[in-house]
């Protein structure tokens, strides 16, 4: 266990429902914290009768939107003028936000699994013009689900959620390499011209291939 | 049906389709996580859940104990007295039982890996001569 880690547990078990906050908060603003230890160990935590999982799970979700509410306005407020300070290319971010923007509610759902995506996505959304009461909503929906999973399975695990903590951090990076890797190809195909909604597989390309199947086989 | 095809497109297939490999995976994971348990006997073949919080609620494994907990947990999981380990262990520290034992090794001019082991021992102690 990594020593920021070990020094956030001492401060749950001292702090409880306040470090969880603050935790949760710095993180939906891209600090890097060991958020998914902690709300396991949490979820354990209250098991035992040390905490409330009503409580932690309160704590944990007014952090956890609060701060992806300050992404999302600090981004729609200043994100354009760092843009150009940092000279960051405008295609590449137009792409990305143009995704965001034409699904906000699948983009923000699924960002809320895949852990360091989220500050992005609450950038992205802000950036990208997605409204204020779309993001809120779909930002309560997916932390609700995501943050319950994690603490329920911490209170099933009970005494034993350690010999666990590393699964959890495990899934977190996959979720997290799952969800780049898709927008990856979303960059990548509107890069190179290919538009998402004219290629809704299967259909779409088996007709097209049908198609030509017949014409050639109308000319022999 | 049409609208919702549109946007159901490669990008959100492609991820859909990782997460639910994720979640054979993750299945596959705690499988044999809970294997292993089994194999070390900290999940018995027959009990629901881990029998070893049977005592009355309280773990029966004192290795559970790690350097980062507060003694207000420690004594919280193991039913023990409030001052038990402070007297045990001849605790300095006046933050006592709200410090984690690693900051209160450093008061103790100790190790926390050798606080922690008299930790252990002390609960180990207290669990064999208050059997519940």
């Amino acid at each position: 266990m990594s020593t920021i880690a070990a020094a956030l547990l001492s401060g749950l078990l001292l702090y409880k429902y306040f470090l969880l906050f603050g935790v949760f908060f710095l993180s939906a603003l891209a600090l890097p914290l060991p958020g998914n230890t902690l709300l396991f160990a949490a979820g354990a935590f209250a098991s035992q009768g040390y905490m409330n999982f009503w409580y932690v799970l309160a704590s944990v979700l007014a952090g956890n939107v609060l701060g992806d509410l300050a992404g999302y306005l600090l981004a729609a407020r200043y994100g354009e003028r760092i843009v150009r300070m940092f000279r960051i290319k405008r295609s590449y971010l137009d792409t990305i936000e143009g995704y965001v923007r034409k699904h906000p509610r699948p983009t923000i759902i699924l960002s809320r699994f895949g852990g360091s995506l989220d500050p992005a996505v609450n950038v992205l959304s802000g950036m990208g013009g997605v409204p204020l009461r779309i993001f809120l909503t779909y930002d309560i929906v997916g932390n609700v689900i995501s943050l319950f999973l994690v603490i329920t399975a911490g209170y099933y695990l009970g005494d034993y959620w350690q010999s666990f903590s590393g699964v959890i951090s495990t899934i977190g990076w996959i979720l997290f390499a799952a969800l780049a890797i898709g927008g990856i190809i979303v960059i990548y195909r509107r890069q190179v011209g290919i538009k998402s909604t004219s290629t809704t597989f299967p259909m779409h390309q088996v007709r097209k291939f049908w198609r030509t199947f017949k014409q050639y086989g109308q000319r022999d | 049906m049409k609208h919702f095809q549109e946007h159901f497109d490669w990008a959100v297939r492609i991820v859909l389709s990782l997460l639910v490999l994720l979640f054979l995976g993750l299945c596959v994971t705690l499988f044999f996580q809970y294997q292993r348990l089994r194999h070390d006997q900290m999940i018995g073949p027959h009990a629901p859940w881990f029998p070893s919080q049977g005592r009355g609620g309280v773990p029966s494994d004192v290795n559970l104990v790690q350097s980062w907990m507060t003694y207000d947990y420690v004594g919280h999981i193991y039913h023990l007295p409030q001052d038990y380990l402070k007297t045990t262990l001849s605790l300095k520290t006046t933050y006592y039982p709200r410090v984690s034992i690693s900051a209160s090794a450093a008061v103790q001019g100790t190790s926390s890996a050798a606080l922690t082991t008299d930790v252990k021992k002390a609960i180990q102690d207290y669990l064999v001569s208050n059997p519940q």
